[in-house]
């Protein structure tokens, strides 16, 4: 039987929140539907069967796509030893935190109708290829080179911590590489195909600024851009609790499925250097999924500095709403990340202070819950919360962008933070009781690297989701202020 | 802003915020987490 | 014989230097011993050809070992835990030994005979997780018997079992290396592991084997 230190002050705070954090959604919701059924107006433009057919069509198509990228990609790193592989590991790592609309800009930079691949043709030929940057097509590629990188490595750490005497066992039996993957990567990589598949469906499923910079008209909208149109063109209140309905209800029973398949893998850990070299058709193979991945992947992000370069900063540099912005960013990110860090501490050390199941649901799903709401429909809740408040806007705006990041960004960072804090509890309880040990004296200063490590790691999370969803929500403070009747 | 530079046709102003963002981006992923982990060796 | 003559080693960044000289005969088991961190698995990682030494020479019946990779060695190896894989069957397990054209008739054949040699006929058809400690060796030693590779490597094989498997497991892999003329090298830090199958002993210190009456 596993014994748990004895902090009941960790659980009551830690419950305190959770309390705070369910209240606060159902304020956000209640105010959106109080909103909605006031509205005279109907939802009957919207086309909720074939919005989620095409959301559904291009999260799914996404997900085996990525995967599918993500698994051979990360073979290929596995596999490989060349000078600069932590930098190209680093480089797709870094998809975690890379914003959509900035690979959508680049994509559009060289495959859109005046895009690099365009000029060199009609310069070369005569001839146009097209838009392919637009439309379902566009779309996939964007999402599968953020989501494909970030899947690949997750497979990696999966991949570089398969134990050293099991390859041993393999390499000293001379398995193949097709009997290696089917017979020590496989095992170590299908544990995680449910839970990053869920994540990569939501993330494709909810995406916002790729959808509607490359959308390319309404066939292509998701639920997620479709209730930013019913809020920003049209008010239509009702039509947007209409979709939201739908895109929660899809959210949250793709988390349950998953959540009943696998936990939802986080990992991140250290790459280290396997002696096993595949056979040279084997190589060859990982090399060129290797160099086109890293092209794919570098190229729009390449294409998108080059741009902004020669385009030249001096006409932006001369606007007093870039320096707004600029300034404004890294405050609202920073207040955000340590908001996060703070909740999800809370949180997670009373995770860690229970055993008891029912106690650690409750204290968990308000943070999840958040994987499930639209951005876009906590911005508008926020939006309605505060001016039913009768506060306003604009005023309120920096602190409501603050906590939305930092709500958006828990369900990361409790993932992050948790399994270290519940492995302390697990493996020191013992000790940890037998010495009498209060919450507190655990952060003496012997102990203040490690927290200091799992923090570091934990900066990484808010800043996958203030910089993907920065804009969603900054745009969606300013937004809601022009909605305002 | 990058939407709103590209709903009003900026391209030029448009691009340089996405190289901005990305460079801020890059900034905020490699080098706050190797910060905090250079301040964790510090106290060691 | 197996001769390992002045085979160096120093791990990147240690200042710590191997030179490794032993001698193991055929049908015997060479037992090396030594405290932690003296560098007895560096020296079985080097007979497996997982590291690659400085200088020195590894001779099995007139060939030089060194050069060639851990595959292609006359060499099977039996490591603490993770021996097998745990989703296969115990027979796909000791089959993984044979090369992928055998025959699935003889296949059968040779693994049953194997897994009947280990006193572990029964378990062909559980899955690897199913087994306990000391039936997980056993069939890790019949896969061995399937290779039929004249150097053994056991590193700390009996240090997970109970004592009673203990016992049993290391009783059989003295009948095996005499039966199958192996050169079995033992790395352990259990005395009685080694009093009780040993017939040639090395101390490993400060880097160097020392032998032992």
């Amino acid at each position: 039987m596993t014994i748990l230190p004895h902090r009941p002050a960790r659980i009551a705070a830690a419950g305190a929140l959770a309390l705070a954090i369910t209240a606060l959604i159902a304020l956000v919701l209640w105010s959106i539907f109080s909103a909605a059924t006031d509205q005279a107006s109907g939802a009957g433009r919207v086309d909720i069967p074939h919005l989620l057919r095409m959301t559904s069509i291009q999260a799914g198509l996404t997900t085996v796509l990525s995967l599918a990228v993500g698994m051979a990609l990360a073979r290929a790193l596995n596999r490989l030893r060349f000078p600069g592989r932590d930098l190209v590991v680093g480089l797709f790592a870094s998809a975690i935190v890379t914003p959509g609309m900035v690979v959508a800009f680049g994509l559009l930079s060289i495959w859109g109708r005046s895009g690099w691949i365009n000029q060199a043709s009609n310069a070369l030929f005569g001839v146009s290829i097209g838009n392919p940057a637009f439309g379902l097509s566009g779309i996939l590629f964007a999402h599968v080179i953020l989501d494909g990188a970030f899947a690949a490595r997750i497979m990696l750490a999966r991949l570089d911590a398969i134990p050293q005497p099991r390859l041993k066992t393999g390499q000293s039996l001379a398995l193949s590489a097709r009997q290696r993957f089917s017979i020590i990567d496989w095992p170590a990589l299908r544990g995680t195909l449910p839970g990053l598949g869920a994540i990569i469906f939501l993330l494709a499923f909810t995406s916002f600024p790729i959808v509607l910079l490359l959308g390319g008209g309404p066939a292509n909208q998701t639920l997620e851009v479709a209730i930013y149109a019913a809020v920003r063109r049209d008010f239509d209140l009702r039509a947007a609790v209409l979709l939201a309905l739908t895109q929660i209800g899809v959210c949250s029973l793709v988390i349950l499925i998953a959540s009943a398949l696998a936990p939802i893998p986080t990992s991140l850990g250290p790459s280290t250097a396997p002696s096993w070299r595949d056979g040279m058709a084997a190589r060859l193979l990982q090399a060129a999924v290797l160099i086109l991945c890293t092209i794919a992947f570098v190229l729009p992000l390449a294409s998108v500095l080059i741009d902004g370069v020669l385009g030249g900063f001096g006409r932006l540099l001369s606007q007093p709403a870039f320096w707004w912005a600029a300034l404004s960013s890294p405050v609202i990110g920073t207040s955000s990340a340590l908001l996060t860090l703070v909740l999800a501490l809370t949180l997670a050390m009373g995770r860690g202070a229970t055993s008891n199941s029912p106690v650690r649901t409750i204290l968990g799903m308000p943070a999840f819950a958040y994987l499930a709401v639209p951005a876009v429909v906590l911005s508008l809740g926020f939006f309605l919360l505060v001016r039913n408040l009768g506060v306003a806007p604009a005023l309120a705006a920096p602190y409501v962008v603050i906590l939305g990041n930092s709500l958006l960004a828990l369900p990361f960072a409790m993932a992050t933070l948790g399994p270290p804090f519940e492995a302390i509890a697990r493996t020191r309880g013992k000790l940890i009781r037998s010495l009498d040990l209060s919450g507190w004296r655990q952060f003496r200063p012997s102990n203040i690297p490690s927290w200091a490590k799992i923090s570091a790691s934990c900066w990484r999370w808010p800043s996958v989701s203030r910089w993907a969803i920065w804009a969603s929500l900054l745009s969606s403070a300013r937004r809601i202020s022009r909605p305002c009747p | 802003m990058m939407f709103r530079a590209l709903g009003a046709y900026r391209g030029n102003d448009a691009a340089a915020i996405a190289a901005i963002l990305l460079i801020g981006t890059i900034i905020a992923f490699v080098g706050l987490p190797k910060l905090f982990e250079r301040i964790a060796n510090a106290a060691r | 014989m197996l001769r390992v003559e002045d085979l160096s080693f120093a791990h990147a960044g240690q200042a710590m230097r191997y030179r490794f000289a032993l001698t193991a005969a055929p049908g015997e088991v060479t037992a090396i011993s030594g405290a932690s961190g003296s560098g007895k698995s560096t020296l079985l990682d080097l007979l497996a050809g997982f590291l690659t030494p400085l200088s020195g020479r590894i001779d099995s019946d007139g060939t030089n070992l060194v050069p060639l990779p851990p595959e292609s060695r006359p060499v099977s190896l039996l490591l603490q835990s993770d021996n097998l894989f745990d989703h296969l069957s115990a027979g796909r397990n000791v089959a993984l030994g044979l090369p992928s054209a055998t025959a699935k008739a003889i296949v059968a054949q040779q693994v049953e005979t194997a897994l009947s040699e280990v006193d572990s006929a029964g378990l062909g058809q559980q899955t690897a997780s199913t087994l306990s400690g000391g039936q997980k060796q056993r069939v890790a030693l019949a896969r061995t018997l399937v290779r039929n590779r004249p150097i053994v490597l056991l590193d700390e094989p009996f240090s997970a079992l109970d004592d009673k498997a203990r016992v049993a497991t290391r009783e059989l892999v003295k009948v095996l290396t005499i039966a199958h003329d192996w050169h079995t090298i033992l790395v352990s830090h259990h005395m009685d592991d080694i009093t009780a199958i040993a017939s040639r002993r090395y101390r490993l210190e400060q880097g160097e084997l020392v032998i032992e009456d």
